[in-house]
């Protein structure tokens, strides 16, 4: 629902959009205009606090794997991947190279359903100008049956991996608690070949869609590892040259409290937004792209303006899905199963951190554990909380090309700029209530 | 009644581990116990948790789908049965945080098969949904009812004899 009110006795007008569909979580936007100019954007976050990090206090790491899934329905390997290497970091636990690759085929189980969600369902949409996937799904069958199939493929994944689709449970420090068979691989095997091609074309597709303008500088954060694109493993590092180790976030960056939003915010030492996510990746790891997608994203010829348009982060999320299909592809052809599922280890004391990247950038989690090897505290720091401050960074950008169109229509194209984040503010938003205050300057 | 053999898929949504939302999870087992294994074997039951469109999608040309699932916005352990159309337009919603609105879901998957899915939900309203597995006392009572509203879509799809014992 889209409502507008101009108060004539103070010159402010403000817009209100009180549903944002495709996002994850609850928030609101306020734009403060003066003179045509946009002082103020702020991305308030009202969802409820959620104390996920109260909760794994006095919890076994095992336990804390498990509880730390619940954070997001998209994204719960994520949370564990983060959670299980700070663990195996912090007690010294090493674990078998194939339940690493394992791992990383888990992870990459969850980019392909991930990004194929957000390309195809939530994202997509907005280029072609329809409200939602179902409407583009009358228009464009085959596009939204292939984002379909293949955002089923990752939950497949998942699910073999995991042990289900949603909030896996199978990862375990050391290890899993089960690991497939190759033979059970062969399904989902056959299943990548034609997913592969199908991803190419979605890189294809995606970077011919029409997409608005915008250039503007931003600082990108993102893992590094010199073999491999960045899943669990890597050295933090950003476009200005910092450079540290999985557990060196704090070393960097804060979070602060910010009036109006019950999520933290987080920024560099110095104060600065940063961004995370598909589009920082592509910009600071492109030269350890599979060979596929590195070839997919030099034919679009875009690999620049995706660090300057963050509309284009639907194309680094395009690459990045070709990447996962067909990083899994070969890890299956040469998967072996590890001689056992996860490795013997003891319950001790001590700090553990570690960074990995979740779909929509990097998660950051700390926890101290006590004598008895349980959480003594704990401190999780989710992509989007890092983003927000970029977000509005942005839409301060962006907005004054749109202020001047019908209220409707600026709407829509702000939605569609804070949707190119893939924003979870549960990790984050159901509702965007979009407010625009203006002053005639 | 008319025997009807077209193959009965059921989808079974929600969360044991959210209470209330578990109900699906806990009625389908019992339904399936009540029908003999003549109709179990023309049935196919996913238990997928959350909705796929691809589930809808790739149902046989004369098959049918019973979709169960909690549902928020009705009476709790009030039982909800409807055609799976008349669920895209009806207030009566599932509530999802994640992905799309089930109806949406349906929707899409009939746009994308090119006709419109065959088949009904299924559905108890909640009390509670929050962590722990476990019904509420409400809908653990309504839990016959669910069970019974299940085995009567099958029973309507796949015709008699069904029951166990009959």
């Amino acid at each position: 629902m889209t409502t507008a009110a101009r108060p004539p006795a103070t010159d402010e007008r403000t817009y209100r959009t009180t549903y944002l569909s495709r996002v994850e979580g609850e928030g609101s936007l306020t734009l403060r205009v003066q003179g045509g100019d946009v002082v103020e954007a702020r991305l308030g976050i009202f969802e409820a606090p959620r104390y996920f990090e109260r909760l794994v206090v006095g919890r076994t790491p095992d336990e804390v794997i498990d509880i730390v899934a619940r954070i997001c329905g998209i994204c719960p390997i994520a949370y564990q991947m983060s959670a299980v290497h700070a663990f195996e970091s912090g007690l010294g636990i090493v674990v078998d190279p194939a339940i690493r690759r394992l791992r990383r085929l888990l992870y990459a189980g969850e980019w392909i359903q991930s990004h194929a969600l957000h390309i195809y369902l939530l994202h997509a949409p907005d280029f072609l100008g329809y409200p939602s996937a179902l409407a583009m799904a009358a228009d464009h069958r085959d596009v939204v049956a292939r984002g379909l199939a293949i955002k089923k493929l990752g939950n497949e994944l998942i699910a073999m991996l995991g042990g289900r689709s949603v909030h896996p449970v199978s990862v375990r420090v050391g290890g899993f608690s089960k690991v497939p068979r190759p033979a059970d691989l062969a399904g989902i095997r056959r299943e990548l070949d034609r997913a592969v091609e199908q991803a190419v074309e979605t890189v294809d597709w995606v970077a011919g869609l029409p997409t608005p303008e915008l250039d503007r500088a931003m600082l990108f954060v993102a893992l590094r590892h010199p073999d491999e694109y960045p899943y669990s493993d890597g050295r933090i590092v950003s476009s200005d040259g910092l450079d540290l180790p999985p557990s060196g976030w704090p070393e960097a960056f804060a979070e602060e409290h910010v009036e109006g939003s019950n999520a933290l915010h987080a920024r560099t030492r110095d104060g600065r937004a940063y961004l995370l996510g598909p589009a920082a990746r592509i910009t600071l790891d492109a030269p350890t792209l599979h060979p596929l997608a590195a070839e997919a994203l030099a034919r679009t010829g875009l690999a620049d303006a995706i660090g300057t348009n963050v509309h284009r982060s639907i194309v680094a999320r395009a690459v990045e899905l070709l990447h996962a299909l067909a990083e899994a592809r070969d890890l299956i052809d040469g998967y072996r199963a590890p001689a056992a599922p996860r490795v013997a280890w003891t319950p001790g004391p001590g700090r553990c951190a570690w960074a990995t990247e979740a779909p929509r950038g990097l998660l950051f989690h700390d926890y101290t554990l006590d004598e008895r090897g349980r959480v003594a505290t704990a401190t999780i720091v989710p992509p989007t909380s890092q983003n927000q401050a970029a977000i509005e960074q942005d839409l301060a950008t962006f907005a004054p090309a749109v202020l001047e169109l019908p209220h409707a229509e600026a709407t829509r194209r702000l939605e569609m700029l804070i949707r190119a984040y893939d924003p979870c503010i549960s990790c984050a938003t159901h509702f965007l209530d979009l407010r625009i205050d203006r002053t005639e300057g | 009644m008319a025997a009807d053999v077209r193959p009965v898929r059921i989808l079974v949504l929600g969360e044991p581990e959210r209470g209330d939302d578990g109900a699906a999870f806990a009625a389908v087992p019992l339904a399936l116990a009540e029908l003999s294994p003549l109709v179990r074997r023309r049935l196919d039951v996913r238990r997928t948790g959350q909705l796929d469109p691809l589930d809808l999608i790739d149902l046989p040309t004369d098959g049918w789908a019973i979709v169960v699932d909690a549902v928020c916005g009705v009476r709790p352990g009030r039982i909800v049965s409807l055609p799976l159309g008349d669920l895209t337009t009806d207030r009566i919603r599932p509530r999802s945080t994640h992905l799309l609105p089930v109806e949406e879901l349906i929707a899409m998957a009939g746009l994308v098969r090119g006709a419109a899915i065959p088949g009904v939900f299924v559905g108890v309203g909640v009390s509670a949904t929050g962590l722990g597995d476990g019904l509420s006392p409400v809908v653990s009572d309504a839990l016959p009812d669910l069970v019974g509203a299940i085995v009567e879509e099958v029973v309507r799809r796949v015709g008699a004899p069904v029951l166990v014992g009959l």
